[in-house]
């Protein structure tokens, strides 16, 4: 049954139950009141009637008892006065009173109280006409006559009196009954609204227990399990709940709303995954979330295709740059052995004529060939130190582990130097992976170059290591002249040197190759140096690691 | 010693080369009838008769050149050493080029030397003063 139809019918039922007692109020109330009413209208007049009545009757007696012993005008027509006028209309009130049914007895009751006062009244009647007889007091016999008369009357008056006294008492009794049945009234309504009170707080607690049980506990199980959505958290709905009220529905709808998520959930995460094929279920055309989720999908499909051909392109230019460095390494090569061959033929060209022209040869001439060969001889190293520059780099073949202090040790023993220089080196220097030629060639242009150009009468060549973690940073320091902070990228230049050639013969690659080198291998090389104070050449190589 | 001398084959694409080796002959005094050929294309004909120079005795040494036209040293090398009548031969390598891959080339197809030409007159003539020395110093079977 629907909470709606459910809560119409309670109110339904509460206000029956008010409306009932309501109306047993009002019927019991109306019922006191009607007989509060009928004690003021009837009860009470008919018992001071009766009394009146009695006092009428009494009268008459009395009057008669006086009458009897002397006459007395005013007396006689007063008496006249109650039989025929004072007295029916007594008899007439009480009976009027008495048409209550709860009155029917006393109405007969006064009925035959009236019925003996006939008989009374033609004694009194009889009575008053003897002594209206001329001189009836002076008549004993008369007298006696009367006097009679008068008893019999006062018997009879008697004999009613003794039906009113009883009549009046039972009017009383009859009224007692009444009011009793009046506080009856009242008690049954205070009774009544008792069990009213009663009856009302026991409903009223039973439809808060039938509340709490039916309609608040689901709704709080309901809230629970939509807070933990509202925080993210998707759970299933467990419990079957068979209801088919608007609770019931609400549970079917938070049920839908939860399986409409977690179908989302289990989506989402397909995507995550990487499955762009999957089909995103939409609950309804309004649902808007089911079309961010799919155009979120085609979104991350679109993408993706567009890495995968940007990963190819980028293969592909990959191996186009492969190509074109081995192309230019090709070239390099092709054309240095070209452009060397037409330079020792002029070379050799030279050497003959001036061989041949002997001593023709003017001296400046002579000296124009030195020259000529000089430069030559400068070409030849130029065209070698390309050649050896796009050779440089990671030789892939043969990397091994490799003893730097072997390697600096050896090449040491090769390099020629004044007999007071000094060589300091770390002890223990590292074992390192490299390509040993590789290592050589880097190793050779630092200690070659800090001995070339140290000018310094007690040169001194210091190698040392840190080790970085990973890396190793080697140090190659001389107290040679220094180099400017300007000039600290440019050494590292192929062909930039800080001298003029012609003083001191150096084509200015070692640097540059050494650079070549070092950066193929994931390094750095760096200067620390000024003017006067050395310097300090560092470069990084990675540490030794366990080659598969 | 034997005082017969042995005929020398040159392969050499570059006049100038060719007049160097000749003059270096000369100013070493070295007497050995020389041969030149331009490239391998046209050595491998006289070695086999095939060319307009006739062939009287095959040359015992050869100096050979490795970049060249048509066919360079070490093809000429490998087809040599693959034919039966010339696989013998003593090979010196005369170049330019420095690479190890030549190098390396040259010595697996067994050659004597591997000498590399210098750019001065002088060096050269010393360096070809001492291959003299060496070949006159072996003994080569007769024919």
């Amino acid at each position: 049954m629907k909470i709606g139809m459910r809560t119409a019918f309670s109110f339904l039922a509460v206000i029956l139950v008010v409306l009932a007692f309501s109306i047993s109020s009002i019927v019991l109330l109306q019922y006191g009141k009607n007989i509060d009413l009928k004690i003021a209208n009837n009860f009470g007049p008919v018992v001071n009637a009766i009394k009146d009545f009695e006092y009428t009757i009494e009268e008459t007696s009395r009057i008669c008892k006086d009458l009897s012993i002397q006459a007395d005008e005013n007396r006689k027509n007063h008496l006249h006065k109650i039989i025929n006028r004072v007295y029916p209309k007594q008899k007439l009130t009480v009976i009027g009173l008495c048409q209550e049914p709860g009155l029917a007895e006393i109405k007969k009751k006064v009925i035959s109280a009236d019925k003996k006062f006939e008989s009374a009244k033609y004694l009194l009647l009889e009575f008053l006409q003897l002594i209206d007889s001329t001189g009836a007091y002076n008549n004993p016999e008369m007298m006696q006559k009367a006097q009679e008369l008068r008893n019999q009357v006062e018997k009879e008056n008697l004999a009613i009196k003794v039906i009113l006294d009883e009549t009046s008492l039972e009017a009383i009794s009859v009224f007692n009954k009444l009011t009793a049945q009046k506080f009856a009234s009242y008690r049954m309504l205070s009774y009544l609204l008792l069990v009213m009170i009663v009856v009302i707080a026991v409903v009223g607690m039973l439809s808060i227990l039938l509340t709490n049980l039916t309609i608040i506990k689901p709704i709080k199980e309901l809230n629970k399990i939509l807070n933990e959505v509202g925080e993210g958290k998707i759970v299933a709905i467990e419990n079957q709940i068979n209801r088919n009220d608007e609770i019931g529905d609400m549970i079917s709808s938070a049920q839908r709303v939860v399986r409409g998520f977690k179908a989302k959930e289990l989506v989402a995460n397909a995507i995550g995954k990487g499955d762009y094929e999957i089909r995103v279920p939409l609950l309804s055309k309004k649902d808007r979330l089911g079309r961010a989720i799919s155009e979120m999908r085609d979104n991350l499909k679109r993408s993706k295709i567009i890495e995968e051909e940007n990963i190819k392109s980028l293969e592909a230019y990959t191996i186009r740059l492969e190509k074109k460095n081995k192309e230019l390494d090709q070239f390099a090569y092709i054309t240095s052995h070209d452009l060397k061959s037409p330079l020792r033929g002029i070379n050799n060209l030279s050497a003959w004529i001036e061989e041949d022209l002997g001593e023709h040869l003017s001296e400046e001439s002579a000296g124009y060939f030195k020259l000529l060969r000089g430069r030559v001889h400068r070409m030849e190293d130029l065209i070698n130190s390309i050649l050896s520059y796009s050779r440089a780099g990671k030789t892939i073949e043969n990397q091994e582990k490799t003893n730097t202090q072997d390697l600096v040790y050896a090449i040491l023993e090769k390099t020629e130097m004044k007999a007071n220089t000094r060589v300091l080196i770390d002890e223990c220097l590292p074992e390192i992976t490299a390509n040993k030629r590789d290592l050589i060639a880097v190793f050779s242009v630092f200690i070659s170059n800090a001995i070339r150009h140290n000018k310094s009468p007690e040169p001194i060549l210091n190698i040392t290591f840190k080790n970085r973690g990973g890396y190793i940073e080697f140090c190659i320091a001389d107290n040679g002249p220094g180099i400017e902070p300007e000039f600290h990228d440019k050494i590292f230049t192929i062909f930039q040197t800080l001298e003029r050639r012609d003083d001191i013969e150096n084509i200015g690659a070692g640097l540059a190759i050494a650079k070549k080198i070092v950066e193929d291998y994931d390094g750095k090389i760096w200067i620390e140096s000024h003017p006067g104070m050395g310097s300090r050449f560092y470069f990084t190589w990675p540490s030794y690691i366990a080659i598969p | 010693m034997s005082d017969k001398l042995v005929n020398i084959l040159l392969v050499e694409d570059d006049e100038v080369d060719v007049m160097n080796v000749k003059r270096a002959f000369k100013k070493n005094n070295i007497t050995n009838p020389l041969f030149i050929c331009n490239n391998g294309v046209e050595a491998l004909q006289f070695l086999r008769g095939e060319s307009e120079i006739p062939l009287i005795e095959i040359p015992k040494i050869i100096l050979l050149d490795i970049n060249m036209p048509k066919m360079g040293g070490i093809e000429f090398l490998g087809e040599i050493r693959k034919d039966e009548h010339l696989k013998n031969m003593s090979v010196f390598i005369m170049t330019t080029s420095n690479e190890d891959k030549d190098k390396v080339d040259a010595y697996n197809l067994n050659v004597a030397g591997y000498i590399l030409k210098p750019l001065s007159m002088e060096r050269f003539i010393e360096a070809v003063s001492t291959l003299n020395n060496y070949w006159k110093l072996c003994e080569f079977p007769e024919n």
